[in-house]
């Protein structure tokens, strides 16, 4: 079946995004993110480490660019400003490649995303020609707001970074997905793989977690669940799941031919 | 600033560390005589990466970048919180008090 997830234009064979922070080592990271079958990666930016021996191994041995996409994010910026400089040394890093994660936090205790300052970058990074996937709120106006202005993703949350709380608000999610032309990834919050099946069920186009697979018990296990709840997820949503109803007055089984029951007359439904 | 150092010696903070009297201990008859392998050299302070560091005047980024054993690695570099793409390391000279930011990707969610 040919259900790839298409990114400003790009068709990308999985629907989970996986992050690459937070394992045990490079090794780690790397069995992780092939057992998750993702095609896109988040990476950080960060200040090189000066003095550092050149030759220790780095995350491009370990999850080479030229084998995913990276997605290299603005974690840990809390202005539109840092965000904005983050991702232009990022496309220079990257030798041009424009397609970005923004985020913009508001509170380094909660890592919840401050709209303002995101829709400020959002709006110069697009001018700038990046292709931006952006982590927001479930709000679904601030949603409507970053595809109006050119975003190619958006991505609420489903409950606040590394808490595992799962889907918080499909309601709101729901809400984001009816009205959005644009993927709709659901980013952080994901703790279990029912959680990132009830995302895709809900109609999400992707899920994106690092916390949830980096800090599993197992983590190569985890990302192989979470390969296959985000399919299953995707594909009970393809499919259409019956209407939810109270109780049922329509069993299963046929209602007739049960032993013991009269010839002629069908048995009531158990 | 200015150092006495041999020729083609790459300044460095822990070398000056190493040999912090090296300017007083040389006569300048000693000079003189030694100025064949002994070159004057002005130093300038950078910031790199918020830590004060010393290069020598007239340097280039890919001179400072090959002092840093980052030659050759995927990184990028913003000067003066200016982007400077990787084509115009060569002819981008470093002035005093120039701040730089030299980053790289590292595993993140």
């Amino acid at each position: 079946m040919s259900d790839e997830l298409h990114i400003a234009g790009h068709p990308y064979r999985s629907r989970l995004l996986i992050g690459t922070g937070k394992y045990k080592d490079f090794d780690e990271t790397r069995r992780a993110v092939e057992a998750s079958g993702a095609r896109i990666v988040t990476v950080a930016i960060r200040r090189t480490n000066i003095g550092q021996d050149p030759r220790q191994p780095s995350l491009l041995d370990a999850v080479p660019p030229s084998k995913y996409t990276y997605l290299p994010n603005t974690a840990g910026c809390y202005s539109a400003e840092d965000a904005v400089r983050t991702l232009r040394l990022a496309r220079e890093l990257l030798d041009g490649h424009d397609l970005v994660k923004l985020e913009v936090l508001g509170d380094p205790h909660t890592l919840f995303p401050n709209v303002i300052e995101t829709l400020s970058a959002a709006r110069t990074l697009v001018k700038e020609g990046f292709k931006v996937m952006v982590y927001t709120s479930d709000d679904p106006i601030i949603a409507r707001q970053l595809e109006d202005m050119g975003c190619v993703a958006v991505m609420p949350l489903a409950s606040l970074i590394g808490s595992g709380m799962g889907i918080l608000n499909p309601w709101n999610l729901q809400l984001i997905i009816e009205a959005a032309k644009i993927p709709v990834i659901v980013d952080a919050g994901v703790g279990t793989a029912s959680d990132a099946a009830i995302a895709m069920e809900l109609g999400c186009h992707g899920v994106l977690m690092n916390t949830a697979v980096a800090a599993a018990r197992d983590p190569i296990l985890m990302a192989g669940a979470m390969k296959k709840a985000v399919e299953a997820g995707r594909e009970a949503f393809l499919a259409g799941r019956m209407p939810k109803k109270l109780y049922s007055a329509s069993p299963s089984s046929p209602a007739g031919g049960m032993i013991g029951g009269t010839a002629t007359a069908p048995s009531k439904a158990a | 600033m200015q150092e006495w150092r041999a020729a083609g010696c790459g300044p460095t903070a822990s070398r000056q560390r190493a040999d912090p009297g090296l300017r007083d201990t040389i006569s300048s008859s000693e000079k003189a005589r030694l100025s064949v392998t002994l070159v004057r050299t002005t130093l300038i302070q950078l910031s790199i990466n918020g830590e004060s560091r010393s290069i020598a005047a007239g340097a280039n980024l890919t001179r400072l970048l090959d002092e840093l054993s980052l030659a050759g690695k995927r990184l990028a570099v913003e000067k003066n919180g200016e982007i400077v793409p990787r084509s115009l390391y060569p002819e981008t000279l470093l002035a005093e008090g120039d701040k730089l930011e030299i980053v790289v990707a590292v595993g993140g969610g």
